[in-house]
């Protein structure tokens, strides 16, 4: 669980690089605190992340897509992502960088770093770009026509980009 | 007699327990005979054993002027002067307390080893040879976890034999602990102790010294922060994958934390052996959409003999560090094991495959088979004793930011693309 400190640190470094009101931590010191942020892809379009908190930092975070906000649109609804042949994201896949979706809500959940190798000094803004990264390969591989896997390796298998 | 006769027979009694009945005031009692069949030899418990053995049957105990019952074939006869035999044949004494350890004086303070209490977290091939090593120096008191039960894997790596298949890991090394030291204390959590944070505060509390033997960052995590908390001294072991060597880890209040290594990029938390499945599973080592299949390729694990090496340190450090202060052999070890880190190759593989062939000439350049230690000092930006700073985010999110933002440009300028051959087909049209 957060101490106080790291929780300071956390917050300052997301104030410091994310844009105002783009991020907000709730039920902290509950036993299931999150963080819910927003992240904005090249295209514009707006993801809602939830990335809970329980065992973190001692352990690798859960981030789930709870909604989205295509470029355009005027409100936030659920995102019921699929992948570039049209099969829904909401199952674990290895292709897809995907692991269980909530168990509640069936939110989608970003696969954004190997459990193996999850060190408790990240922190939550690297999470961030690694969660930013898989959004925008996401949005490029349907573009693209493209596996996810195509733009997105797994960690210590090498960059494409 | 010749001593292989095997028709001759042994004896064996518990010199405690002949003691207490020696002070008591009744001249019989009944006991249990465990007998090795076809081996001639009989072990004389006057209480019944928690787990019996061999061939099961009553025995009478009487001293001089005492009558054993005509149902009982086994009778012990015990003389005034404490002296047992069994239709004349003497019968040793398993020794009791105070002198279990007699021969180990000088060497180990065992009665500084009696009053101490360790706590052992994680019961597998690294850490279950370790109980068994310190109840075999005297050590007195044992806290022991491990949620896992032996499985047929993991039979030619633990200590533990085929009779405990199947058998919660605290079970069966807490009767390993008492084959060594059937006066040991052992409170066992067939737990994840890291799960219940109240119960481990409590345990670490109550310890002299903490062994930790798990296979996973979040536990030496958790641990670690009650370790800098309640500034008790621990050490960590564990091997890299094939236990292609391994290496151990002194935690002493004030100095270096674990994660410091860890901070400094000493241990790749991402190399670390993969030994139990379940284990891996549950503590996340292993992605949720790895199959049973590809994820038993990712179970790499080690012969015994290549993890043994670790163990036997990790023991060695122990020992010192709960005989610290004393005068004995063992404890002279405090001038020597001076650093906080030490490690070990076992071959001339992967990350040591730069070590140099054995070379008895030049004993500066690496090889494999010898312990190499050295001095790890605390990590200001450590994750648990340290302050993590703004610079330290920064920094280690750089290279990410930059595959971000190349991931972008290629994503904008096919964006343009599509855009200029959308407007050309349009114009076309």
């Amino acid at each position: 669980m957060m101490d106080s400190l790291r929780f300071r640190a956390e917050q300052s470094v997301l104030t410091k690089n994310l844009p105002e009101g783009t991020f907000e931590f709730h039920d902290m010191g509950s036993a299931n605190p999150y963080l819910e942020v927003i992240v904005t892809t090249v295209t514009d379009n707006q993801y809602l992340l939830r990335i809970e908190l329980k065992g973190f930092p001692e352990s690798k975070p859960s981030v789930y897509i709870q909604a989205m906000c295509p470029y355009g649109a005027s409100s936030w609804r659920e995102a019921n992502l699929e992948n570039y042949q049209g099969e829904s994201l909401k199952n674990v896949s290895a292709s897809n960088h995907t692991l269980a979706p909530h168990p509640d809500y069936g939110w989608v959940q970003i696969c954004h770093y190997n459990p193996s190798a999850w060190r408790s000094d990240v922190s939550l803004w690297f999470v961030y770009l690694l969660c930013s990264f898989w959004l925008n390969a996401y949005e490029y591989s349907i573009m693209k026509r493209i596996p996810l896997d195509a733009v997105l390796k797994h960690q210590g298998d090498g960059d494409v980009y | 007699m010749n001593e292989n006769d095997m028709s001759a027979q042994q004896y064996y009694i518990d010199g405690e327990e002949l003691n207490e009945f020696l002070e008591r005031d009744e001249l019989c009692t009944l006991g249990m005979a465990y007998s090795w069949e076809g081996e001639g030899v009989t072990h004389l418990r006057f209480n019944p054993l928690e787990h019996a053995f061999g061939q099961v049957s009553v025995a009478s105990f009487a001293k001089s002027g005492g009558s054993h019952p005509q149902s009982v074939e086994l009778c012990v006869d015990i003389d005034a002067e404490g002296k047992a035999t069994v239709n004349g044949v003497a019968v040793d004494v398993i020794p009791a307390r105070k002198d279990l350890y007699s021969r180990s004086k000088g060497l180990l303070e065992v009665d500084v080893l009696a009053s101490k209490r360790v706590l052992i977290m994680g019961l597998g091939s690294g850490g279950a040879p370790i109980a068994i090593e310190l109840a075999k120096a005297g050590v007195g008191e044992f806290a022991i976890s491990d949620f896992d039960r032996l499985e047929p894997h993991n039979l030619v790596r633990h200590v533990c034999y085929v009779n405990d298949l199947g058998r919660l890991k605290t079970d069966a090394i807490a009767d390993a602990i008492h084959g060594k030291n059937p006066y040991a204390k052992v409170d066992k959590f067939p737990i994840d102790m890291t799960a219940n944070p109240e119960l481990l505060r409590q345990e670490v509390e109550k310890c002299d010294l903490v062994i930790c033997g798990t296979d996973n960052n979040k536990s030496r995590y958790i641990l670690s922060k009650l370790l800098l908390e309640l500034e008790k001294p621990a050490i960590f072991g564990g091997c890299v994958t094939r236990a292609e060597g391994g290496d151990v880890f002194i935690y002493r209040p004030g100095s270096a934390c674990y994660f410091c290594l860890v901070g400094m990029g000493i241990i790749d938390v991402a190399r670390e052996e993969i030994s139990d499945l379940k284990a891996a599973r549950k503590a996340g080592r292993i992605a949720e959409y790895v199959t049973e299949e590809n994820a038993g390729a990712t179970i790499q694990v080690g012969l015994s003999s290549d993890i043994e090496p670790i163990s036997n340190m990790m023991t060695k450090l122990a020992l010192v560090e709960l005989s610290r202060g004393t005068d004995s052999g063992i404890a002279s070890l405090e001038k020597e094991l001076t650093c906080n880190h030490y490690f070990w190759a076992n071959r001339r593989d992967n990350i040591y495959a730069s070590f140099c062939k054995e070379n008895v000439e030049n004993v500066t350049v690496p090889t494999i088979l010898r312990w190499y230690g050295g001095s790890v000092d605390k990590h200001p930006e450590c994750s648990v004793c340290g302050h993590i700073s703004e610079q330290y985010h920064d920094a280690m999110a750089l290279e990410s930011l930059a595959r971000l933002e190349r991931l972008k440009q290629a994503f904008r300028e096919e964006l343009v693309k599509s855009r200029e051959q959308n407007e050309s087909t349009t114009q076309e049209e």
